[in-house]
């Protein structure tokens, strides 16, 4: 059958062929959406969505790291030039597809922003010049300015095993209080429901929520144990034992403890495997806290270094030296991963640029030291000092501000133990000497749920919260995909020369890692000598030359002992102190 | 199958020719059939069919052989044949045997024929008849002679132009595909566009379109009443004359049609009408009301502008008023020296406020008034912290007894001033006996301070001179003094004399130039030190230690004692009291953290015979400070309280110590973050630690290194040479230079990502689990280049990430088909319909 016969089928041109979009539609129509007029807002919001105009940066950076022209003489400079512009057409026209599409559908989201983002957040904001923000207390706010539900949220609890600790879950709705002497409570912060309450008779020293409320873990005097909402003991940790702190990662299922061993664990709480123990030869350890955007453990040392690991390798991927000579008390993280605040015993606070490992600039706490910091989901970096909370605005986090934004004084509650911001609400829980205070901070919180995420959203149900379980494992990623920078993975591997021997040796190690090497066979020859039967016969007789020989070694040992005596008097003073000898 | 047989018949003929001449011109008749005519002759019998059939002929011949033996059987066979041929008519074939026997004899021709075919062998690679092609006269010569013959020629000759061959099948086909193609080839190019498009589509769909478009129209067109309900309604709608929309109109255009008085309102009608639109109206005006009240509702910011432009006004309007009328300048002067003694009030006790610092500014300048104001105020800071200090010390610190006798002297003045004025102006206390009750009391209160007052002086004089010196300038606030009636205010015991007054910045007040301070205490203790200055002078120079720990003890005392460094600078030992001071500013330094800076200042601001040596000793000092100021760092919340206070007096944060239990807290936590604090490193250790521990990480993880370097030292002294004792150097061998082995080049060591930054250490080890398991080593196959496949993986593509219409273009599969439907060939015409843009 030829051709031209079946042209004459189709006469009308009825089997219209939809093609999608072609390369040259998409550029006309990437530009016209481009070239749109745009207020500002919609503007700064499509560059919220569009990884293009986010990730230029990080793609400038590796074209500057691939084409490093300068060093180049002009026969590879040409090489590469033509490396470059010999483009795969088809990939080209693939290329501009994919951009137009992502265009449009960082434009989509722009819009469906506005509509779904029916919350707006806001701080509290000053009427004249002479007010302070600071000034405002709770009562005050609790009195005049606060809707029912959220005034509601100001309370104070008197518990009897104080001092306190408190945690929330990832949704916001549940936390966990936690004292010190034995006491565990299970609350849900929205009802303000007692859930479940238990007491462990035993030490307490943290506890955190598992992927979503149902379980629990809680670092106890010798063990780790993972608890239901019930209060039903589901597990105990032997390899997570004498526990300072710990924590958990949502999308790796990993449970990381650290505790007076200096050893950081990782426990993987969906197959209950210990992922690996990382040893930090920094002794014990009570700061601990996960980089929310890229998984990273942050530890804070008692000699002001903060170390940060991964479980993909054995040693830490970065080390700082945050407070010279002043132990670390506190540290978090933003939810960005950008950003770090420490509090070291100096009583200074650092903001540190993670992406730089840079500080940016510090503040002094004018009382104490920050024994608990948080960081809000928009950036409210809330200090808990002696006795008293101060927060400062998300400004503060980016450059240096004078005042800072609230104050609370909790007065006569021994310090403060841990400070903690409920996520998705403007709440921040502050557990201390005397018990559980909740506070009212405007601003801190998301306003706007993100339900895509799985053990987000605090009004799920049970069937909900099951489908997101299954759906969490199901998307659980691999202990090694932890990395100082996430967009890594996936991605091609740095070619420097140094890399590529490195990953060559590695290859070498990979190939000969099977091979077993032959064991020496323990023989010993000569054995049944005659000569040496008889010096073995010898071997335990004691005669007079052996006695001669015997004293004149302990004299010489005494003699010797003498002068370093004096030596090994001052090797037996500790380090530290040596300097004041 | 007849083609062959054909064939091998005549083979057979030819064989036979020799002894059997006159059969040839029937096996010719069956020549000319239309069939075998299509095979050419050279191709009828070619050596393929031969090795199939060879062996047939084969024993064929050997038969022939034995059959021209015996004739009898030949001539059988041939009648046999003669019977099949010719079965019409018996005539015709005794002729043509007749004719045989005649041309066998005459015919040359026909003889050479035979003849040469008879001398051509029979071989694989030649075939006997095929040399000459046989043409159709040369069968029809034998046939000129019979009966028939002119009929034959006839018809002949009419058909000759039918006589040429048609070609064959194969290669008619072939002809015909060229020409094809060659039609082909000029129109296969509007194909090219159809094509390319479909080959460059991100997807085809091949889906059937075949949804069928419902219009309001289709709908009416297709609408038939069903049911009961439906039937009802139409007989109604059709009973009104309402069945469809012509129907409607008509009835419309009637009515308005209508003159026969249909349309005219009746008096009623009127009447409610113009109610209704009365409302309307009375509504109407009442929203234009409500809108244009609301229009006066303005935003905050409005409302500020507005004030702002409102006291600009009143400003200018006040100037104008002011060059007017001086009498209205002096209220407003009165008017504003009244704000300004509010705010005093209010911002009472320090010295950096605005009006505060204006006063400093200008000096001496300044009236009376004014600065009594001032020092009041710093003298009621001095007191607050003064207060605050007294809260956080012990029973057993200096400056509470000093406190003390403070207080029990003022409890004295006090009552002297009051015994001339007396209470008893107010009813109660005018009774008598009230009187003496009072008088009673109070008489009794002050023999109690008197008392207490000589036990502490005596206790001072025997105490030490540092003691009393402390007392002393605690009676006096050099720092506070503003004005001279001021300072006799103050100081009722002694005398000051200032050179020079300078206001800081800060709430202390500094002094430059000497100051006296004499009263009865120092006067009594002059001497004493003075002979204790020269016992020293005379015995030597008593050691640093001690001068170090006195000098700490001035340093860490509050800054009114500043005279005493002076005085210390005079008697520069003092090592007697020197154990018992240092462990005295120790118990200060912990209460009192927040002085550490000024101290230090303080005591090097010290202009009088403060030689060199002091201020040596100040600077030894300093290590020591620092190690309290150590411990102050670490403070409880006990001390943190009182520096809130400090810092924000004005917030009116509850500056009580806590309870008890916290207070307790407190002390443990001071003593642990003591130790703590003593257990830290400094800043340099903990620097120099850091330093060493990278340079350490960089030269372990640095990939150039070579392994065997680490385990040998290649080229140790004594390899490769004599040595031993009386050995002479060996002296090294030089090649010439072209000789030499080239230089070594000096590895550049690698870079490292945190050279630049001395407090971090980057781990530069390639991760081998995530590099291995998650990572590409090179640019995979369509890439060209890094940045291309960077941008290909670019931002997410699930549900996450995207709106679920843009999640949907991502994932579009590049075929589109629908289950169980024809797929459509493609069509040239078909034009490319781009599924709808999805944004």
């Amino acid at each position: 059958m030829t051709g031209a016969e079946h042209a004459g089928e189709d006469p009308e041109g009825e089997s219209m062929i939809a093609r999608g979009m072609s390369a040259t539609v998409a550029k006309q129509q990437h530009h016209t959406l481009r070239s749109k007029k745009r207020t500002s807002t919609d503007r700064s919001l499509i560059a919220k969505y569009d990884d293009a105009t986010r990730e230029s940066e990080r793609l400038s950076r590796i074209e500057k790291d691939t084409s490093s022209s300068k060093k180049l003489d002009y026969y590879k400079k040409r090489a590469m030039d033509k490396r470059i512009y010999r483009k795969d057409k088809a990939v080209k026209a693939k290329l501009q597809v994919y951009k137009a599409k992502r265009f449009e559908a960082a434009v989509a989201a722009a819009d469906a922003q506005v509509i779904l983002h029916t919350e707006t957040p806001g701080m509290l904001e000053i009427e004249h010049e002479m007010e302070r923000t600071t000034s405002l207390s709770q009562v005050e706010l609790k009195r005049n300015h606060l809707d029912e539900q959220t005034a509601k949220q100001i309370y104070d609890l008197t518990l009897p095993y104080s001092p306190y600790g408190c945690k929330f879950d990832r949704s916001g709705r549940y936390s966990v209080l936690y004292g010190q002497r034995g006491h565990v409570a299970l609350m849900d912060s929205y009802h303000l429901n007692l859930h479940t309450e238990f007491n462990v008779n035993e030490r307490v020293r943290d506890a955190t929520f598992l992927h979503n409320f149902s379980l629990m873990a809680v670092a106890q005097t010798n063990h780790t144990y993972i608890y239901d909402d019930t209060g039903t003991e589901i597990h105990k940790l032997n390899e997570l034992s004498d526990p300072f702190a710990l924590d958990f990662l949502p999308y790796h299922w990993l449970l990381a403890g650290i505790g007076r061993s200096g050893h950081l664990k990782y426990q993987d709480t969906s197959t209950g495997q210990l992922v690996c123990s990382q040893t930090t030869k920094l002794g014990p350890c009570h700061v601990l806290r996960q980089n929310p955007s890229t998984a990273v453990m942050h530890l804070g040392h008692s000699n002001g270094t903060v170390t940060l690991w991964s479980p993909a390798c054995s040693k830490f991927l970065a080390k700082v030296l945050c407070h010279k000579g002043a132990p670390i008390a506190s540290l978090a993280i933003d939810l960005s991963g950008n950003y770090m605040v420490t509090g070291g015993a100096d009583r200074q606070i650092k903001i540190w640029d993670i992406r730089k490992f840079q500080c940016t600039h510090s503040y002094f706490v004018p009382s104490g030291v920050a024994t608990s910091l948080d960081i809000s989901q928009r950036r409210v970096l809330g200090i808990g000092h002696a006795t008293h909370t101060t927060f400062w605005s998300p400004e503060a986090i980016t450059r240096k501000c004078k005042e800072p934004y609230m104050h609370h004084h909790i007065p006569s509650c021994g310090s403060i133990d841990t400070l903690r911001f409920r996520p998705f609400e403007d709440v921040c829980a502050v557990g201390h000497g005397k018990g559980i205070s909740s506070i009212v901070v405007p601003g801190s919180a998301e306003p706007n749920l993100d339900t895509t995420e799985y053990n987000l959203d605090p009004f799920q149900d049970k069937r909900q919260r099951r489908e997101a379980e299954v759906r969490a494992l199901l998307d659980k990623l691999d202990p090694n995909m932890i990395t100082l920078d996430p967009s890594e993975i996936g991605g091609i591997e740095e070619s420097t020369p140094d890399v590529r021997q490195e990953r060559l040796r590695d290859k070498q190690e990979q190939a000969n890692a099977g091979k077993r090497t032959k064991k020496q066979k323990a023989k010993k020859r000569g054995r049944s000598k005659v000569q040496t039967q008889l010096r073995r016969k010898q071997r335990n007789v004691v005669d007079q030359q052996i006695i001669k020989l015997r004293e004149a070694r302990e004299k010489e040992k005494a003699g010797e002992v003498g002068s370093p005596e004096v030596r090994q008097s001052e090797d037996l003073t500790p380090k530290v102190l040596q300097r004041f000898i | 199958m007849a083609k062959k047989t054909s064939n091998r018949k005549m083979s057979e003929k030819g064989k036979k020719e020799k002894s059997r001449k006159q059969q040839t011109p029937a096996i010719v008749d069956h020549v000319s059939d239309p069939e075998d005519e299509e095979i050419p002759e050279d191709g009828a019998f070619n050596s393929d069919d031969e090795r199939l059939y060879g062996h047939f002929f084969k024993k064929k011949e050997d038969a022939n052989d034995q059959s021209s033996m015996s004739d009898g059987d030949a001539e059988s066979d041939s009648a046999g044949e003669a019977e099949i041929e010719g079965d019409d008519d018996g005539q015709y074939m005794l002729g043509l045997l007749d004719k045989l026997n005649s041309t066998s004899s005459n015919d040359g021709n026909d003889v050479s024929l035979s003849s040469r075919m008879m001398n051509m062998p029979e071989s694989d690679y030649s075939n006997s008849i095929s040399n000459r092609s046989l043409a159709l006269e040369d069968l029809m010569e034998t046939l000129h002679d019979t009966k028939d013959f002119k009929e034959l020629q006839r018809t002949f000759q009419k058909q000759k132009s039918a006589t040429t061959a048609p070609m064959e099948k194969v290669k008619a086909d072939r002809e015909r595909r060229k020409i094809a193609y060659e039609e082909q080839r000029k129109s296969i190019s509007s194909w090219t566009k159809v094509v390319q498009e479909n080959r460059q589509a991100e997807s085809l769909d091949f889906k059937p379109k075949e949804r069928v478009e419902v219009t309001r129209e289709s709908l009416l067109a297709k609408f038939e009443p069903r049911g009961d309900f439906e039937k009802d309604l139409e007989k109604a709608l059709e009973a009104a004359g309402q069945e469809d929309e012509k129907a409607v109109l008509r009835e419309e255009e009637r009515a308005l049609q209508d003159d026969l008085g249909d349309n005219l309102l009746s008096i009623e009608e009127y009447t409610k009408r113009r109610g209704q639109l009365a409302q309307i109206r009375a509504l109407m005006f009442y929203h234009e009301q409500k809108r244009h009240h609301m229009k006066k509702i303005k935003s905050k910011k409005y409302r500020r502008i507005r004030k702002k432009q409102r006291e600009r006004a009143t400003e200018s309007a006040l100037q104008a008023a002011i060059g007017e009328d001086e009498n209205l300048a002096k209220k407003l002067k009165e008017k504003e020296e009244v704000s300004r003694i509010q705010e005093r009030m209010t911002l009472a006790h320090k010295n950096t406020s605005k009006w505060a610092k204006r006063i400093l500014r200008r000096g001496k300048n300044v009236d009376l008034d004014t600065r009594k104001a001032l020092s009041a105020q710093l003298k009621r800071g001095d007191d607050l912290r003064k207060k605050m200090l007294d809260d956080g010390d012990g029973s057993e610190s200096n400056s509470d007894e000093e406190d003390i006798v403070e207080s029990a002297r003022k409890v004295l003045a006090d009552t002297e001033v009051e015994n001339h004025l007396l209470p008893g102006s107010s009813g109660l206390f005018k009774l008598s006996f009230m009187q003496k009750g009072v008088q009673k009391q109070r008489d009794i209160a002050r023999e109690e301070a008197r008392k207490l007052l000589a036990e502490l002086q005596a206790n001072e004089v025997d105490d030490s001179d540092e003691t009393e010196e402390g007392a002393e300038t605690h009676t006096g606030h050099p720092g506070a003094v503003a004005s001279k009636a001021e300072m006799t205010n103050v100081l009722h015991t002694g005398e000051l004399r200032v050179r020079a007054l300078e206001f800081g910045d800060s709430n202390v007040v500094s002094t430059n130039g000497r100051i006296e301070l004499l009263n009865k205490h120092h006067r009594e203790s002059r001497p004493r030190s003075s002979l204790i200055n020269q016992q020293k002078l005379n015995g030597g120079f008593s050691g640093p230690s001690g001068d170090r720990s006195f000098n700490i003890a001035i340093a860490s005392s509050p800054p009114f004692q500043r005279n005493t460094a002076s005085r210390a600078s005079d008697t520069p030992a003092k090592t007697s009291t020197s154990e018992r001071a240092s462990a005295r500013t120790i118990n200060k330094e912990t209460s009192n953290p927040w002085m550490g800076s000024l101290e230090s200042k303080e005591s090097l601001n010290v202009s009088s015979k403060a030689d060199a040596r002091t201020k040596k000793n100040c600077r030894g000092m300093k290590r020591m400070v620092d190690i309290d100021a150590a411990v102050n760092i670490l403070d409880s919340p006990l001390g943190e309280d009182r520096v809130s206070c400090n810092r924000e007096s004005n917030a009116g944060i509850d500056s009580k110590p806590g309870d008890f239990r916290a207070k307790q807290i407190a002390l443990l936590n001071q003593e642990e973050l003591v130790r703590r604090a003593f257990a830290t490193q400094s800043e340099n250790e903990a620097e120099e630690e850091f330093r060493s521990e990278k340079e350490k990480i960089a030269a372990e993880f640095d990939p150039t290194r070579r392994l065997d370097e680490d385990k040998v030292a290649i080229g140790a002294e004594g390899w490769g040479s004599w040595a031993g004792a009386g050995v002479t150097p060996p002296v090294p061998r030089k090649l010439p230079q072209n000789l030499m082995a080239p230089k070594k080049q000096k590895e550049a060591s690698r870079k490292r990502k945190d050279d630049k930054k001395p407090g971090v250490i980057i781990n530069q080890k390639r991760l081998k689990k995530t590099a291995n398991g998650f990572m590409l080593g090179d640019v995979p196959h369509p890439f060209s280049s890094r940045h291309e496949y960077e941008q290909a993986m670019l931002g997410g593509v699930g549900r996450e990430w995207n709106v679920s219409g843009a999640f949907r273009a991502m994932i579009r599969p590049e075929i589109l088909t629908r289950s169980g439907k024809i797929i459509a060939p493609v069509s040239k015409r078909a034009k490319g319909k781009r599924a709808p843009a999805k944004f």
